[in-house]
């Protein structure tokens, strides 16, 4: 474990070199934000009502910057992954004696790491300035207190888990199918949608509702976002059962299709 | 001891064909037409521990698939190997920790990183001894000269700046086997000549085997003592690197710029290629005229303003090797 873990300290500090980029990031995080609470003030506006579906003004623009903050420090280890498999150059990360696939999920985590504590400090910094006050600084609770804070950090290390795994599940497709991005596409439509990135699972009708909440994709979004805005024990506990199993599924996962790809990887070349 | 051992090694690839055009397309989609390939076809040989061995052939013979093979990357499609007694698809992990491998043309450094950080990682993914590890580095930075730029992120290196750093990565674990696939690929003359040094001083002081591939027949003359030819799948020679040389790779070709227009040069072992005013290519037999003969005749002739030694390519190598005859059982020679 602890190798691994070198491999993701490896590649945050190899992620922190692509400064431009980080930095492009972070504008689009105060746009994206930017826009979600004119929006919201808006809708909130006009229906004339203090909450919707449980979610006051302020809560709801929380929401959108803690699911935002993840889904922009999402894996893109996936290109790297298919890239290799076409190329044929997996060579180098095969001859290491080291699981390839928990290899990438380590250097997905490094890649995402720097990137999400950038745009929670950006999402923190923007929300606070827009809608008044930063409930952690004020000791307040309700959205954003110290403990939903510390519930959605842990969270959010398990939702990235998913997501790197998922990234690599994506990545190693490139053994049977051409093409992965669409699959990638495919995987972030349902994180916008059933994964709550944009409306959390409580404004869904209950039958959509019943089945996000079977799926691993509100673990990514939904649940720590959640848990950011009203700290409840019970759900947090629950949803961090949840992710837990999602993670030992995903893991099992990636180690069987691992196992197949090896038996007809074909590196070309030679 | 045998440090590799391959029998009847085999791998056909299966490669999917598309008929031209949507209708080709669409049949893919539902009954693809399979074509195999066979790219290494039952070779065998053995290499002992110690050894220097170069194993080479043109663009796609088949170096990079039994390497791949040999390193446990590939299943083989039939045979058998064993590399220090494993077999290498089987226990490719376990083999890892006695093996390095450099790949010329893929780098295991991380790009935005300096090579100090990429060993740190190795150190930790082959699980050395933290002291061990930083006497190994400090000797391995000073026998590859790298210690200038050990802070530099590698984007910034050159090419053979990184290709020092490349090796001395993969020997960070002491490895019993050294594979070296295309090591010199895209170097220039002194970038090759001394990753050719570092490679034969490292076999010379630690023992550690070395099998290389290479379409560079320098790379084979200086480095190795055995040479396996490969082409389309099979070894077409094993044998001696000398006799190689005396039989096969007798002749250079040297381009010359002259101070002087072109008058003609008669020379037993000589023949011209082509020239146009002052530029003109030469052949040389070096078993008939050792080649700095050639070269000082010239230069008192006409003075020589540039001048490149090329080997014959590969291809051609394995052309006379062809005529030769040498695939024949009886004439095969033992590597030492």
């Amino acid at each position: 474990m602890m190798r691994y873990g070198f491999v993701l300290w490896t590649s945050a500090r190899q992620q922190l070199a692509y400064r431009a980029e980080l930095g492009m990031r972070a504008i689009s995080m105060v746009l994206f934000m930017g826009v979600f609470m004119a929006l919201w003030t808006t809708a909130f506006g006009v229906s004339g009502r203090a909450e919707l579906t449980g979610y006051s003004l302020v809560e709801m623009v929380w929401y959108l910057a803690m699911t935002e903050t993840i889904t922009l420090s999402s894996s893109r280890v996936f290109v790297e992954i298919s890239e290799s498999v076409k190329a044929g150059d997996l060579a180098y990360a095969l001859a290491r004696p080291l699981s390839y696939p928990f290899f990438q999920v380590a250097n997905s985590l490094g890649n995402s790491a720097p990137r999400f504590a950038l745009n929670l400090a950006v999402a923190v910094a923007v929300v606070g300035l827009g809608m008044g006050r930063v409930p952690v600084l004020s000791g307040a609770e309700g959205a954003g207190s110290l403990r939903g804070l510390g519930a959605f950090l842990g969270m959010a290390a398990l939702a990235l888990i998913l997501d790197a795994l998922i990234a690599v599940l994506i990545g190693l497709l490139a053994f049977w199918i051409e093409e992965v991005t669409p699959v990638f596409w495919i995987y972030q439509k349902l994180l916008f949608t059933v994964g709550g990135l944009f409306l959390p699972l409580e404004m869904f009708p209950d039958w959509l509702r019943r089945v996000a909440e079977w799926l691993p994709f509100q673990f990514i979004t939904y649940v720590p976002a959640r848990a950011f805005v009203t700290f409840e024990p019970g759900f947090v506990l629950r949803a961090a059962v949840g992710q837990m199993g999602y993670v030992a599924a995903l893991a099992a996962l990636v180690a069987l299709v691992w196992r197949r790809a090896q038996r007809r990887l074909v590196v070309h070349g030679g | 001891m045998t440090a590799i051992k391959v029998q009847q090694l085999t791998k056909t690839f299966v490669t999917r064909e598309k008929q031209p055009g949507l209708r080709g397309s669409v049949r893919a989609l539902f009954r693809p037409a399979r074509r195999e390939t066979q790219a290494v076809k039952g070779i065998t040989f053995g290499v002992e521990e110690g050894e220097r061995v170069a194993f080479i052939g043109p663009n796609g013979a088949g170096k990079s698939t039994t390497i791949k093979m040999l390193v446990g990357i590939l299943y083989p499609t039939s045979g058998q190997a064993q590399v220090l007694g494993k077999t290498p698809w089987r226990e490719r992990k376990r083999l890892a920790y006695e093996i390095g491998t450099v790949f010329g043309q893929k780098s295991q450094l991380w790009y935005h990183l300096p090579p100090a950080d990429s060993f740190d990682l190795l150190a930790r993914i082959y699980e050395l001894d933290g002291v061990a590890y930083r006497q190994r580095l400090a000797h391995l930075v000073e026998l590859f000269e790298v210690g200038d730029y050990l802070q530099v992120p590698v984007r910034k290196l050159s090419l053979g700046e990184r290709m020092r750093c490349e090796v001395a990565a993969s020997l960070l674990h002491r490895p019993r086997i050294l594979f070296l696939d295309e090591p010199t690929i895209g170097l220039d003359v002194v970038g090759k000549q001394r990753i050719r040094d570092l490679i034969l001083e490292l076999n010379q002081q630690e023992g550690v085997t070395i099998f290389l591939t290479s379409h560079d027949a320098g790379d084979v003359e200086v480095l190795c003592k055995r040479a396996m030819v490969i082409n389309h799948g099979e070894v077409i020679y094993d044998g001696r690197v000398s006799t190689l040389k005396r039989d096969y790779i007798h002749t250079k070709t040297i381009s010359l710029k002259l101070g002087e227009p072109w008058r003609g040069f008669d020379s037993p072992g000589v023949q011209v290629l082509k020239h146009k005013g002052y530029g003109v290519k030469l052949e040389v037999n070096t078993g008939v005229v050792p080649i700095e003969e050639v070269v000082g005749r010239l230069l008192a002739r006409y003075g020589i303003v540039d001048i490149n030694v090329d080997n014959p390519p590969m291809e051609e190598i394995i052309a006379r090797i062809y005529e030769g005859g040498w695939g024949d059982k009886e004439t095969r020679g033992q590597g030492d």
